[in-house]
Protein backbone atom coordinates (compact mmCIF):
# COMPACT_ATOMS: atom_id res chain seq x y z
CA UNK A 1 0.00 0.00 0.00
CA UNK A 2 1.28 3.45 -0.88
CA UNK A 3 3.16 4.56 2.08
CA UNK A 4 1.52 7.98 1.98
CA UNK A 5 -2.15 6.88 2.01
CA UNK A 6 -1.60 4.58 5.30
CA UNK A 7 0.32 7.64 7.29
CA UNK A 8 -2.99 9.16 6.63
CA UNK A 9 -4.39 6.16 8.85
CA UNK A 10 -1.97 6.00 11.13
CA UNK A 11 -2.92 7.11 14.23
CA UNK A 12 -6.07 5.09 14.45
CA UNK A 13 -3.87 2.03 13.23
CA UNK A 14 -1.99 2.61 15.85
CA UNK A 15 -4.70 3.61 18.70
CA UNK A 16 -6.41 -0.20 17.09
CA UNK A 17 -3.30 -1.51 17.86
CA UNK A 18 -3.36 -0.76 21.50
CA UNK A 19 -6.53 -1.73 22.46
CA UNK A 20 -5.88 -4.48 23.54
CA UNK A 21 -3.99 -3.96 25.68
CA UNK A 22 -0.06 -2.12 26.36
CA UNK A 23 2.74 -2.75 24.24
CA UNK A 24 5.82 -2.00 22.90
CA UNK A 25 7.27 -0.59 20.18
CA UNK A 26 8.02 -3.90 18.10
CA UNK A 27 5.18 -5.45 18.86
CA UNK A 28 3.12 -2.71 17.81
CA UNK A 29 4.74 -2.88 14.59
CA UNK A 30 4.31 -7.07 14.56
CA UNK A 31 0.98 -6.43 15.04
CA UNK A 32 0.41 -4.23 12.22
CA UNK A 33 1.86 -6.33 9.55
CA UNK A 34 0.49 -9.18 11.12
CA UNK A 35 -3.33 -8.28 10.82
CA UNK A 36 -3.15 -6.63 7.61
CA UNK A 37 -1.14 -9.96 6.31
CA UNK A 38 1.55 -7.55 5.59
CA UNK A 39 -0.27 -4.65 3.26
CA UNK A 40 0.96 -1.99 6.01
CA UNK A 41 4.44 -2.51 5.70
CA UNK A 42 5.53 0.99 6.85
CA UNK A 43 9.45 1.32 7.98
CA UNK A 44 9.15 0.35 11.27
CA UNK A 45 11.28 3.50 13.10
CA UNK A 46 8.88 5.74 11.55
CA UNK A 47 6.00 4.27 14.01
CA UNK A 48 7.80 5.49 17.22
CA UNK A 49 7.91 9.44 16.33
CA UNK A 50 4.00 8.97 15.44
CA UNK A 51 4.01 6.97 19.00
CA UNK A 52 5.84 10.38 20.73
CA UNK A 53 3.35 12.91 19.01
CA UNK A 54 0.12 10.65 20.22
CA UNK A 55 1.73 10.49 23.66
CA UNK A 56 2.23 14.29 23.54
CA UNK A 57 -1.20 14.31 22.53
CA UNK A 58 -2.30 12.51 25.74
CA UNK A 59 -3.54 10.04 23.91
CA UNK A 60 -1.18 7.70 24.54
CA UNK A 61 1.27 7.03 28.01
CA UNK A 62 4.09 5.12 28.58
CA UNK A 63 6.91 4.26 31.07
CA UNK A 64 9.95 1.76 30.80
CA UNK A 65 9.97 -1.77 31.73
CA UNK A 66 12.39 -4.42 32.33
CA UNK A 67 11.32 -7.97 30.51
CA UNK A 68 13.77 -10.63 30.74
CA UNK A 69 16.79 -7.94 30.83
CA UNK A 70 15.32 -5.69 28.41
CA UNK A 71 14.24 -2.65 28.39
CA UNK A 72 11.17 -1.60 26.74
CA UNK A 73 8.98 1.58 26.47
CA UNK A 74 5.34 -0.09 26.50
CA UNK A 75 2.98 1.88 25.49
CA UNK A 76 -1.13 2.09 26.22
CA UNK A 77 -4.17 4.22 25.62
CA UNK A 78 -5.12 6.62 28.07
CA UNK A 79 -8.92 7.51 28.50
CA UNK A 80 -8.44 9.96 26.06
CA UNK A 81 -7.01 7.82 23.80
CA UNK A 82 -9.59 5.41 24.56
CA UNK A 83 -12.33 7.89 23.35
CA UNK A 84 -10.86 9.07 20.50
CA UNK A 85 -10.28 5.36 19.02
CA UNK A 86 -13.60 5.18 19.25
CA UNK A 87 -15.17 8.42 17.61
CA UNK A 88 -11.92 7.72 15.09
CA UNK A 89 -13.08 4.01 14.43
CA UNK A 90 -16.98 5.06 13.93
CA UNK A 91 -15.57 7.81 11.61
CA UNK A 92 -13.93 5.40 9.88
CA UNK A 93 -16.26 2.67 9.82
CA UNK A 94 -18.88 5.46 8.01
CA UNK A 95 -16.15 6.77 5.54
CA UNK A 96 -15.46 3.26 4.31
CA UNK A 97 -19.16 2.31 3.90
CA UNK A 98 -19.68 5.22 2.01
CA UNK A 99 -16.49 4.79 -0.40
CA UNK A 100 -17.82 1.19 -0.75
CA UNK A 101 -20.87 2.37 -2.00
CA UNK A 102 -19.32 4.27 -4.58
CA UNK A 103 -16.88 2.27 -5.66
CA UNK A 104 -17.58 -1.09 -4.52
CA UNK A 105 -19.59 -1.78 -8.25
CA UNK A 106 -16.66 -1.00 -9.92
CA UNK A 107 -14.51 -3.26 -7.62
CA UNK B 1 28.63 -8.05 5.97
CA UNK B 2 25.73 -5.57 7.39
CA UNK B 3 26.38 -2.62 9.53
CA UNK B 4 26.69 -3.17 13.20
CA UNK B 5 23.22 -2.26 15.46
CA UNK B 6 25.80 0.23 16.88
CA UNK B 7 26.57 1.96 13.38
CA UNK B 8 23.04 1.77 12.46
CA UNK B 9 22.51 3.99 15.52
CA UNK B 10 25.19 6.47 15.05
CA UNK B 11 24.14 6.75 11.46
CA UNK B 12 20.35 7.46 12.99
CA UNK B 13 21.62 9.63 15.62
CA UNK B 14 23.90 11.74 12.88
CA UNK B 15 20.62 12.19 10.81
CA UNK B 16 18.89 13.09 14.03
CA UNK B 17 21.14 15.99 14.45
CA UNK B 18 21.21 16.79 10.82
CA UNK B 19 17.27 17.80 10.78
CA UNK B 20 17.70 19.14 14.49
CA UNK B 21 15.54 16.91 15.81
CA UNK B 22 17.72 14.87 18.22
CA UNK B 23 16.04 12.36 20.19
CA UNK B 24 17.67 10.42 22.85
CA UNK B 25 14.84 8.10 23.80
CA UNK B 26 14.08 7.26 19.97
CA UNK B 27 17.88 5.74 19.61
CA UNK B 28 16.85 3.47 22.77
CA UNK B 29 13.94 2.39 21.65
CA UNK B 30 15.61 1.97 18.34
CA UNK B 31 18.45 -0.09 19.99
CA UNK B 32 15.53 -2.37 21.13
CA UNK B 33 13.63 -3.16 18.27
CA UNK B 34 16.66 -3.77 16.52
CA UNK B 35 17.93 -6.44 18.89
CA UNK B 36 14.10 -7.95 18.96
CA UNK B 37 13.92 -7.92 15.16
CA UNK B 38 17.35 -9.50 14.70
CA UNK B 39 16.58 -12.44 17.38
CA UNK B 40 13.17 -13.21 15.56
CA UNK B 41 15.07 -13.42 12.42
CA UNK B 42 17.31 -15.93 14.12
CA UNK B 43 14.49 -17.81 15.83
CA UNK B 44 13.36 -18.34 12.16
CA UNK B 45 16.88 -19.73 10.70
CA UNK B 46 18.30 -16.88 9.11
CA UNK B 47 22.23 -16.32 9.66
CA UNK B 48 23.23 -13.60 11.75
CA UNK B 49 24.13 -11.28 8.78
CA UNK B 50 20.76 -11.83 6.99
CA UNK B 51 18.13 -11.53 10.47
CA UNK B 52 20.52 -8.10 10.80
CA UNK B 53 19.82 -6.97 7.37
CA UNK B 54 15.93 -7.50 7.53
CA UNK B 55 15.88 -5.95 10.56
CA UNK B 56 17.66 -2.91 9.55
CA UNK B 57 15.63 -3.24 6.25
CA UNK B 58 12.54 -3.34 8.37
CA UNK B 59 13.13 -0.69 10.56
CA UNK B 60 13.92 1.96 7.32
CA UNK B 61 16.62 3.95 6.64
CA UNK B 62 17.93 6.61 8.97
CA UNK B 63 17.13 9.72 6.80
CA UNK B 64 13.92 8.18 6.25
CA UNK B 65 12.92 8.22 9.69
CA UNK B 66 14.63 11.18 11.14
CA UNK B 67 12.27 12.70 8.40
CA UNK B 68 9.21 10.99 9.64
CA UNK B 69 10.52 12.82 13.36
CA UNK B 70 10.87 16.05 11.83
CA UNK B 71 7.53 15.79 10.31
CA UNK B 72 6.07 14.83 13.61
CA UNK B 73 7.20 17.16 15.35
CA UNK B 74 6.98 20.31 12.99
CA UNK B 75 3.20 19.19 13.16
CA UNK B 76 3.44 19.98 16.50
CA UNK B 77 4.75 22.81 16.52
CA UNK B 78 1.90 23.77 14.13
CA UNK B 79 -0.55 23.50 17.17
CA UNK B 80 -1.55 27.12 16.80
CA UNK B 81 -3.19 26.12 13.12
CA UNK B 82 -4.71 23.06 14.50
CA UNK B 83 -6.17 25.08 17.48
CA UNK B 84 -7.68 27.46 15.13
CA UNK B 85 -9.24 24.79 13.21
CA UNK B 86 -10.72 23.38 16.24
CA UNK B 87 -12.22 25.79 17.49
CA UNK B 88 -13.66 26.91 14.15
CA UNK B 89 -15.42 23.89 14.00
CA UNK B 90 -16.66 23.43 17.52
CA UNK B 91 -17.33 27.54 17.74
CA UNK B 92 -20.74 26.66 18.17
CA UNK B 93 -19.76 25.02 21.36
CA UNK B 94 -18.16 27.86 22.51
CA UNK B 95 -20.73 30.87 21.26
CA UNK B 96 -23.49 29.49 23.25
CA UNK B 97 -22.48 28.84 26.38
CA UNK B 98 -20.76 32.56 26.39
CA UNK B 99 -23.79 33.98 25.44
CA UNK B 100 -25.74 32.08 27.87
CA UNK B 101 -23.47 32.60 30.57
CA UNK B 102 -23.42 36.22 29.37
CA UNK B 103 -27.58 36.59 29.24
CA UNK B 104 -27.32 34.98 32.81
CA UNK B 105 -24.82 37.09 34.86
CA UNK B 106 -26.62 39.97 33.69
CA UNK B 107 -30.24 38.61 35.10
CA UNK B 108 -28.66 37.70 38.08
CA UNK B 109 -26.95 41.09 38.44
CA UNK B 110 -30.11 42.75 37.69
CA UNK B 111 -32.61 40.78 40.18
CA UNK B 112 -30.20 39.49 43.07
CA UNK B 113 -27.72 42.70 43.06
CA UNK B 114 -29.06 46.05 43.23
CA UNK B 115 -26.97 48.87 42.60
CA UNK B 116 -25.78 50.47 45.91
CA UNK B 117 -25.04 53.94 47.18
CA UNK B 118 -22.50 54.84 49.81
CA UNK B 119 -22.77 58.37 51.21
CA UNK B 120 -19.97 59.54 54.11
CA UNK B 121 -19.02 62.11 56.68
CA UNK B 122 -15.92 62.77 58.03
CA UNK B 123 -16.33 64.03 61.37
CA UNK B 124 -12.66 65.47 63.15
CA UNK B 125 -11.79 64.58 66.37
CA UNK B 126 -10.44 67.27 68.48
CA UNK B 127 -8.04 65.82 71.61
CA UNK B 128 -6.69 68.13 74.42
CA UNK B 129 -3.85 65.70 75.02
CA UNK B 130 -3.83 66.41 78.58
CA UNK B 131 -5.08 63.16 79.61
CA UNK B 132 -4.87 62.59 83.14
CA UNK B 133 -7.43 62.49 86.00
CA UNK B 134 -5.90 62.65 88.81
CA UNK B 135 -3.39 59.80 89.12
CA UNK B 136 -5.36 57.66 86.42
CA UNK B 137 -4.09 57.88 82.87
CA UNK B 138 -7.33 58.22 80.12
CA UNK B 139 -7.63 55.81 77.83
CA UNK B 140 -6.00 56.41 74.38
CA UNK B 141 -8.05 58.37 71.71
CA UNK B 142 -9.01 55.78 69.62
CA UNK B 143 -10.13 53.68 72.55
CA UNK B 144 -12.58 56.59 74.07
CA UNK B 145 -14.14 56.84 70.01
CA UNK B 146 -14.17 53.32 70.08
CA UNK B 147 -16.30 53.00 73.39
CA UNK B 148 -18.38 56.18 72.07
CA UNK B 149 -18.95 54.24 68.77
CA UNK B 150 -19.73 51.07 70.34
CA UNK B 151 -22.44 52.96 72.43
CA UNK B 152 -23.41 55.40 69.91
CA UNK B 153 -24.36 52.50 67.31
CA UNK B 154 -25.94 49.87 69.74
CA UNK B 155 -29.36 47.40 68.96
CA UNK B 156 -31.72 49.78 70.61
CA UNK B 157 -30.50 52.86 69.27
CA UNK B 158 -30.03 51.07 65.68
CA UNK B 159 -33.76 49.98 65.84
CA UNK B 160 -34.60 53.79 66.76
CA UNK B 161 -33.21 54.81 63.72
CA UNK B 162 -34.78 51.92 61.58
CA UNK B 163 -38.04 53.39 62.55
CA UNK B 164 -37.42 56.88 62.62
CA UNK B 165 -36.02 57.01 58.75
CA UNK B 166 -38.05 53.61 57.78
CA UNK B 167 -35.14 51.77 56.72
CA UNK B 168 -35.67 48.13 55.32
CA UNK B 169 -39.17 48.15 54.65
CA UNK B 170 -39.59 44.56 52.73
CA UNK B 171 -37.13 42.97 55.26
CA UNK B 172 -38.53 44.41 58.21
CA UNK B 173 -42.15 42.49 56.96
CA UNK B 174 -40.33 39.52 56.70
CA UNK B 175 -37.41 39.15 59.41
CA UNK B 176 -37.28 39.58 62.99
CA UNK B 177 -35.94 43.40 64.06
CA UNK B 178 -32.68 42.28 65.20
CA UNK B 179 -31.54 40.48 61.73
CA UNK B 180 -32.72 43.55 59.94
CA UNK B 181 -29.79 45.40 62.67
CA UNK B 182 -27.88 42.90 61.80
CA UNK B 183 -28.10 43.48 58.09
CA UNK B 184 -27.97 47.33 58.84
CA UNK B 185 -25.03 47.03 60.39
CA UNK B 186 -23.23 45.10 57.23
CA UNK B 187 -23.83 48.79 55.91
CA UNK B 188 -22.57 50.52 58.05
CA UNK B 189 -18.63 52.15 57.94
CA UNK B 190 -17.21 53.92 60.84
CA UNK B 191 -13.12 53.88 60.21
CA UNK B 192 -11.25 55.84 62.57
CA UNK B 193 -8.06 57.29 60.63
CA UNK B 194 -6.28 58.62 63.38
CA UNK B 195 -4.02 62.30 63.60
CA UNK B 196 -2.49 63.69 60.89
CA UNK B 197 0.53 63.93 62.82
CA UNK B 198 2.49 61.81 65.38
CA UNK B 199 0.50 58.84 66.15
CA UNK B 200 2.03 58.60 69.55
CA UNK B 201 0.68 62.34 70.41
CA UNK B 202 -2.50 61.15 70.41
CA UNK B 203 -3.69 64.50 69.22
CA UNK B 204 -7.23 63.55 68.14
CA UNK B 205 -7.74 62.64 64.29
CA UNK B 206 -10.52 62.08 61.98
CA UNK B 207 -13.13 59.43 61.34
CA UNK B 208 -15.46 58.30 58.40
CA UNK B 209 -19.38 57.44 59.03
CA UNK B 210 -20.42 55.83 56.06
CA UNK B 211 -23.60 53.97 55.09
CA UNK B 212 -24.70 52.09 51.79
CA UNK B 213 -28.56 51.52 50.78
CA UNK B 214 -29.88 50.79 47.23
CA UNK B 215 -31.39 54.55 47.69
CA UNK B 216 -29.08 57.51 47.61
CA UNK B 217 -31.07 59.38 49.27
CA UNK B 218 -31.51 57.28 52.22
CA UNK B 219 -28.12 56.61 52.02
CA UNK B 220 -27.71 60.02 52.77
CA UNK B 221 -29.84 60.73 55.39
CA UNK B 222 -29.08 57.67 57.34
CA UNK B 223 -25.45 58.73 57.40
CA UNK B 224 -26.47 62.05 58.46
CA UNK B 225 -28.31 60.67 61.59
CA UNK B 226 -25.49 58.16 62.42
CA UNK B 227 -22.91 60.64 62.72
CA UNK B 228 -25.86 62.77 64.69
CA UNK B 229 -26.15 60.01 66.47
CA UNK B 230 -22.33 60.04 67.74
CA UNK B 231 -21.58 63.69 68.42
CA UNK B 232 -24.76 63.09 70.85
CA UNK B 233 -23.07 60.08 72.33
CA UNK B 234 -19.97 61.79 72.81
CA UNK B 235 -21.98 64.74 74.60
CA UNK B 236 -23.21 62.59 77.16
CA UNK B 237 -19.85 60.94 78.18
CA UNK B 238 -18.60 64.42 78.28
CA UNK B 239 -21.21 65.57 80.06
CA UNK B 240 -21.09 62.12 82.66
CA UNK B 241 -16.94 62.34 82.38
CA UNK B 242 -17.45 65.89 83.92
CA UNK B 243 -19.86 64.77 86.93
CA UNK B 244 -17.72 62.46 87.48
CA UNK B 245 -14.82 64.46 87.73
CA UNK B 246 -16.85 66.37 90.33
CA UNK B 247 -17.20 63.57 92.50
CA UNK B 248 -13.50 62.66 91.97
CA UNK B 249 -12.36 65.90 93.26
CA UNK B 250 -14.89 66.13 96.06
CA UNK B 251 -13.88 63.15 97.49
CA UNK B 252 -10.25 64.42 97.19
CA UNK B 253 -10.90 67.07 99.11
CA UNK B 254 -12.71 65.27 101.66
CA UNK B 255 -10.18 63.57 102.09
CA UNK B 256 -7.44 65.93 102.05
CA UNK B 257 -9.16 68.24 104.55
CA UNK B 258 -9.67 65.27 107.27
CA UNK B 259 -5.79 64.26 106.72
CA UNK B 260 -5.61 68.36 107.50
CA UNK B 261 -7.67 68.63 110.31
CA UNK B 262 -5.88 65.81 112.19
CA UNK B 263 -2.40 67.07 111.51
CA UNK B 264 -3.48 70.42 112.84
CA UNK B 265 -4.59 69.32 115.34
CA UNK B 266 -1.33 67.10 116.45
CA UNK B 267 0.73 69.91 116.03
CA UNK B 268 -1.78 72.23 118.37
CA UNK B 269 -1.18 69.68 120.81
CA UNK B 270 1.78 69.44 120.73
CA UNK B 271 2.33 73.27 121.43
CA UNK B 272 0.11 73.88 124.29
CA UNK B 273 2.06 71.08 125.73
CA UNK B 274 5.21 72.98 125.48
CA UNK B 275 7.17 70.20 123.07
CA UNK B 276 8.86 71.41 120.32
CA UNK B 277 7.28 70.58 116.78
CA UNK B 278 10.13 68.13 114.73
CA UNK B 279 10.99 69.87 111.18
CA UNK B 280 9.48 67.08 109.71
CA UNK B 281 6.25 67.28 111.10
CA UNK B 282 5.82 70.58 110.91
CA UNK B 283 7.07 70.37 106.31
CA UNK B 284 4.72 67.30 106.09
CA UNK B 285 1.86 69.38 107.44
CA UNK B 286 3.19 72.64 105.04
CA UNK B 287 2.94 70.12 102.12
CA UNK B 288 -0.74 68.84 103.00
CA UNK B 289 -1.54 72.46 103.13
CA UNK B 290 -0.10 73.25 99.52
CA UNK B 291 -1.93 69.81 98.21
CA UNK B 292 -5.33 70.83 99.49
CA UNK B 293 -4.98 74.51 97.86
CA UNK B 294 -4.15 73.17 94.78
CA UNK B 295 -7.27 70.70 95.22
CA UNK B 296 -9.90 73.69 95.94
CA UNK B 297 -8.33 75.80 93.08
CA UNK B 298 -8.97 72.90 90.37
CA UNK B 299 -12.53 72.56 92.07
CA UNK B 300 -13.26 76.29 91.82
CA UNK B 301 -11.60 75.96 87.95
CA UNK B 302 -14.46 73.52 87.05
CA UNK B 303 -16.75 75.21 88.22
CA UNK B 304 -16.32 78.26 86.27
CA UNK B 305 -17.33 78.90 82.78
CA UNK B 306 -14.24 79.60 81.03
CA UNK B 307 -12.58 76.63 82.88
CA UNK B 308 -15.19 74.08 82.15
CA UNK B 309 -13.53 70.98 81.03
CA UNK B 310 -14.66 67.51 81.76
CA UNK B 311 -11.45 65.28 82.72
CA UNK B 312 -13.30 61.85 81.77
CA UNK B 313 -14.04 62.35 78.14
CA UNK B 314 -12.23 65.41 76.50
CA UNK B 315 -12.86 64.46 72.79
CA UNK B 316 -14.97 67.20 71.00
CA UNK B 317 -16.03 65.82 67.48
CA UNK B 318 -16.42 68.37 64.71
CA UNK B 319 -18.05 67.39 61.23
CA UNK B 320 -15.72 68.91 58.83
CA UNK B 321 -17.37 66.86 55.70
CA UNK B 322 -21.20 66.65 55.93
CA UNK B 323 -22.76 63.33 53.91
CA UNK B 324 -23.62 64.46 50.63
CA UNK B 325 -25.71 62.96 48.42
CA UNK B 326 -24.42 60.25 46.13
CA UNK B 327 -24.04 60.63 42.53
CA UNK B 328 -22.78 57.32 41.27
CA UNK B 329 -23.73 53.63 42.05
CA UNK B 330 -20.50 52.85 44.77
CA UNK B 331 -21.24 48.93 43.08
CA UNK B 332 -21.94 46.09 42.00
CA UNK B 333 -20.09 46.33 39.11
CA UNK B 334 -22.55 45.25 36.50
CA UNK B 335 -20.19 45.60 33.84
CA UNK B 336 -17.83 43.64 36.31
CA UNK B 337 -20.60 40.94 36.50
CA UNK B 338 -21.50 40.86 33.34
CA UNK B 339 -18.54 40.52 31.48
CA UNK B 340 -17.24 37.98 34.22
CA UNK B 341 -19.72 36.03 33.59
CA UNK B 342 -19.14 36.11 29.79
CA UNK B 343 -15.89 35.29 30.38
CA UNK B 344 -16.62 32.24 32.48
CA UNK B 345 -18.98 31.00 29.99
CA UNK B 346 -16.37 31.18 27.34
CA UNK B 347 -14.06 29.26 29.39
CA UNK B 348 -16.62 26.45 29.86
CA UNK B 349 -16.94 26.40 26.14
CA UNK B 350 -13.08 26.48 25.64
CA UNK B 351 -13.02 23.50 27.84
CA UNK B 352 -16.17 21.43 26.22
CA UNK B 353 -14.33 22.12 23.29
CA UNK B 354 -11.20 21.35 23.62
CA UNK B 355 -11.78 18.05 25.40
CA UNK B 356 -13.94 17.41 21.96
CA UNK B 357 -11.19 18.26 20.33
CA UNK B 358 -8.59 16.25 21.64
CA UNK B 359 -11.11 13.27 21.53
CA UNK B 360 -11.70 13.85 17.70
CA UNK B 361 -9.09 15.92 15.90
CA UNK B 362 -6.31 14.29 14.11
CA UNK B 363 -3.22 15.92 16.40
Amino acid sequence: MNAETLKGHLDLLLLSALQPGPAHGYAIAEKLRARSDGTFDLPEGTLYPALHRLERASLLASHWSEVNGRRRRVYQLTTTGQRALTTRHDEWVEFSRAVHAVVGGHA
Amino acid sequence: MPPSIDDYLTRLRQELQRHGCEDARLIEEAREHLADGIDEGLRRGLTADEAEREAFERFGPPEVIARSTLKERTGMRNWLGAVAATLWRWKWWLIAPTLVAGAASSAISYYFLPTRYRSETVIQIQSPGDTLVGAARLPATHEQFERIAKNALSRTQLERLIQDVGLYRNERAREPLGDVVRRMRQNIGVEFLGGDNDPSADDGGTFVVSFKSPDPRMAMLTTTRLAGMLVEQNLRERQAGFEATGQVLEAQISDMRQRLVTQEAQLAQARASGQSVPDADALAYQVLRDAYKTLLVRREEARSVEGFEPRYSRLRFQITEPARLPEHPEGPSKLGVNTAGTLAGFGLGLLVVGIRGRSTAAL
